[in-house]
C-alpha cells in the first residue's frame, strides 16, 4: 500500500490530461536537457563508484590492516550524512567563497554549479552502494579461493579476474543497479551544488521540482513518471538477478 | 599416470619461527622430508601445524629460519612460483566453475609460452579425473558434489600443475568417518603410485599413523618428536606424545627409587625406569586388567563387547579408566574390582 499507491498516483497524474501533455512535456528542450544531464552524470558516477566500490570492498573484506575499521566507517559516511550537508560541503570546498574557490577561479575551472560538481556530489552520495553490497559477501567467501589460485600459479590480476570477480558478479550487478538508481534519483546534494540553471545544470529530479513549483503539474508528473519507470526497471532487473544468483547458490 | 611429472623433491625446514603479535605460532621448527616421503604433522589445534604447512606453500612468511624445497631456498619465492600443490581444509574449490574448469585452472593460467593447447588441457584433466575416480563429474559444480567428491576434485586440481610437493591441510576433516577411512587409504595408494613427496596436517592420530611414513608430533609451535608410527608408539619422547597417541589411560603417580606408586595405592606399585618425582603412567586398555575383588578400589560402570574380548569402563580413586577383564574373570556392571597394570610407560610430568 505505502509503495503502490504513490507510484500509481504518479502515473495516473501524469496521464490525467492525456498522452498529449506527456509527449509535450518530454519534447520540452529543458526536460530533454535534464534527461541528458541525468544520464550523463549517472554514466560517469556509476562506473567510478563501481571501480572504487570494488577496490574498497576488496581491501576491507580480504585484508586486515590498521585503519580498516576507519575505512569501513568512511565507506558508510555518505549514508549517515544528509545529502544536503554533503552538497553544502562541496560548495564550501569548491565554491567561489570556498577553500579552493579562488585557486579554481584563477585556473578557470568551474566545479560548483556545473557538471563536475554534479558528478562529484553524485559520486559521493552513491559511493556506499557497490561497496556495501560486496563487503558482506566477500567476507563470507574469505580468501581461500584466492590462495588456492595463487598456489596453482595464478598472478594477482588473473586471480581477481578469474576468481574474485566472478564470485561476486551477481552482487556486483545488483550493487551497480542500486547505485545507478540512486545516481539518477539523487536530489539533496545535487540540488545544493546544481544552481538550478535550466537546460544546463538541471537534472531530472530538480526539473520535476521546478515544474511542480511552477504549477505545471502534468509536466512535473510526466517527468516524475519517467524517473519512476527507471526505478521500476532497476528493481525488476535486480529481482531477476537475485533469482539467477539464487540458482547458482550465491547470496546477492 | 599419463601426464609427465617432475622428480620428487626433498624438503628442509630449519629453525622456522613465526609470530602473530606477541604469540609465537612456530618456535624454531626444523624438519627434513626425504624425496617421495609421506610425512604427517600431528598435533592439537593451535600447535602450529597449519602455519608450518602454509609457510611451506608460500601463503605465510616465516619471521626467521629457512625453507628449502628440492634444495632451493624458498625465501622470497611467491606461492605461485613454488609449484607446490596445496589442498585446503575447506577444499577452496572455485565455486563458479565446474569440475573440469577447476582442475584445468592451473594449466590455463600459465604464461602463454608454457600453456598447453586446449586439447592437451582437456586430455590431462580427464586423465586426472580418472585418477581420482570421478570421470563422470566434469560438468558438475562444487555445490552439486558430496564432500568426498569435492576432496577428490581438490586433489586433482592440485595435481594438475604437476607439483613436486603436495601439501594437505586436514584433508579429511569435513568428511564422515566411513568416507574418511576409505579416502585416506585411497590417498596413500595414490601417493605411492604417483611418488610425490607429501606433507599432511591432521589432528587425528589414527589418520597420521595410518597414512604416513613418518609422523611429526607438534605442540605449542614445536615439533616434539618425529619418527615412524612404531617408534612413536613404542618410545614416546614425553608425556605429551604418549598421551596424544593411542588411547592410553593416563594415571598420575609418583616415582621413587625405581618404583611408581599410585595415589591411595589404588593400583599395585610398578617397577619403572624413570627419574624420581611426579609422573604419569600411560596404560593401554588391554594392559589394564580388572578382577572382581570386594576390597577393590574401582567400580565397573559399563561393559561392552569389543572385537574378540570385552571392554570395561571403571571408575574409582578419582579416575575413569578403560580396562579389560583379567583372563577367565567374569565381570558385570556394578561389580567392585581391583586393577593391575600389566605394562605401562611412565614418563615424568
Amino acid at each position: 500500500m505505502f509503495l503502490g499507491v504513490p507510484l500509481a498516483a504518479v502515473f495516473t497524474e501524469a496521464l490525467r490530461r492525456g498522452l498529449g501533455t506527456v509527449v509535450e512535456a518530454y519534447a520540452d528542450p529543458d526536460a530533454r536537457a535534464a534527461v541528458r544531464l541525468t544520464l550523463l552524470v549517472a554514466a560517469i558516477a556509476v562506473p567510478v563508484n563501481t571501480v572504487g566500490g570494488i577496490a574498497a570492498a576488496w581491501c576491507v573484506a580480504k585484508y586486515g590492516f590498521p585503519g580498516r575499521r576507519l575505512l569501513i566507517a568512511l565507506i558508510e559516511l555518505p549514508f549517515s550524512v544528509s545529502p544536503v550537508i554533503s552538497g553544502l560541503v562541496f560548495v564550501l570546498v569548491f565554491g567561489a567563497q570556498g577553500w579552493l574557490g579562488p585557486w579554481l577561479q584563477r585556473h578557470d575551472v568551474q566545479i560548483v554549479f556545473a557538471l563536475p560538481g554534479l558528478v562529484l556530489a553524485t559520486v559521493f552520495v552513491t559511493f556506499p552502494f557497490v561497496a556495501r553490497t560486496l563487503i558482506p559477501l566477500m567476507q563470507e567467501q574469505g580468501r581461500t579461493e584466492e590462495e588456492a589460485a595463487a598456489t596453482l600459479g595464478a598472478g594477482g590480476w588473473q586471480t581477481f579476474r578469474l576468481v574474485t570477480l566472478p564470485n561476486v558478479r551477481w552482487a556486483l550487478l545488483s550493487g551497480v543497479l542500486l547505485c545507478n538508481a540512486r545516481a539518477m534519483g539523487e536530489f539533496g546534494a545535487v540540488s545544493v551544488v546544481s544552481g538550478h540553471i535550466r537546460g544546463e545544470t538541471n537534472t531530472m529530479p530538480l526539473h520535476v521540482e521546478i515544474l511542480y513549483n511552477e504549477y505545471q503539474f502534468a509536466a512535473a508528473f510526466a517527468v516524475a513518471a519517467l524517473l519512476a519507470l527507471l526505478a521500476l526497471v532497476t528493481l525488476a532487473a535486480k529481482a531477476v538477478l537475485e533469482r539467477l544468483s539464487g540458482r547458482r547458490g550465491e547470496i546477492a | 599416470m599419463s601426464t609427465g611429472r617432475s622428480e620428487a623433491v626433498g624438503v628442509e625446514v630449519a629453525g622456522v619461527t613465526r609470530r602473530y603479535g606477541e604469540a609465537e605460532a612456530l618456535s624454531g621448527v626444523s624438519l627434513s622430508v626425504a624425496p617421495g616421503e609421506f610425512v604427517a604433522l600431528l598435533g592439537p589445534s593451535g600447535s602450529g601445524k597449519t602455519t608450518l604447512l602454509r609457510i611451506l606453500g608460500g601463503l605465510e612468511h616465516a619471521d626467521a629460519g629457512t625453507v628449502a624445497i628440492g634444495g632451493r631456498d624458498m625465501a622470497g619465492v611467491a606461492a605461485r612460483h613454488r609449484g607446490v600443490g596445496f589442498v585446503f581444509q575447506s577444499y577452496a574449490l572455485f565455486r563458479h566453475m565446474d569440475v573440469f574448469s577447476n582442475v584445468a585452472f592451473g594449466l590455463r593460467v600459465r604464461p602463454r609460452a608454457r600453456r598447453p593447447a586446449a586439447a592437451e588441457v582437456a586430455s590431462r584433466v580427464r586423465a586426472l579425473l580418472a585418477l581420482v575416480q570421478i570421470p563422470e563429474m566434469e560438468r558438475r559444480y562444487p555445490d552439486q558434489l558430496s564432500g568426498g567428491q569435492r576432496q577428490r576434485v581438490a586433489l586433482a586440481r592440485a595435481l594438475a600443475i604437476e607439483p613436486s610437493l603436495l601439501l594437505l591441510d586436514e584433508p579429511f576433516g569435513a568428511l564422515d568417518a566411513q568416507v574418511r577411512k576409505e579416502l585416506r587409504l585411497w590417498l596413500r595408494g595414490l601417493q605411492e603410485r604417483v611418488g610425490i613427496t607429501t606433507i599432511l596436517v591432521t589432528h587425528d592420530q589414527d589418520e597420521a599413523m595410518e597414512v604416513a611414513d613418518r609422523v611429526a608430533v607438534m605442540r605449542r609451535g614445536r615439533i616434539v618428536q618425529a619418527g615412524t608410527p612404531e617408534t612413536l608408539l613404542e618410545n614416546p619422547a614425553d608425556a605429551f606424545v604418549a598421551g596424544f597417541l593411542g588411547e592410553a589411560n593416563r594415571i598420575p603417580c609418583a616415582v621413587a627409587a625405581g618404583v611408581a606408586r599410585f595415589a591411595d595405592d589404588a593400583l599395585p606399585p610398578l617397577p619403572v625406569r624413570a627419574p624420581d618425582g611426579a609422573a604419569t603412567a600411560f596404560v593401554r586398555p588391554h594392559e589394564l586388567a580388572a578382577r572382581p575383588d570386594p576390597g577393590g578400589a574401582f567400580t565397573v560402570r559399563a561393559v561392552r563387547p569389543a572385537g574378540a574380548g570385552t571392554r570395561l569402563v571403571v571408575s574409582g580413586a578419582g579416575l575413569s579408566l578403560d580396562a579389560v577383564p583379567e583372563a577367565g574373570a567374569a565381570v558385570r556392571r556394578g561389580d567392585t574390582v581391583s586393577l593391575r597394570a600389566v605394562a605401562a610407560r611412565v614418563l615424568p610430568g
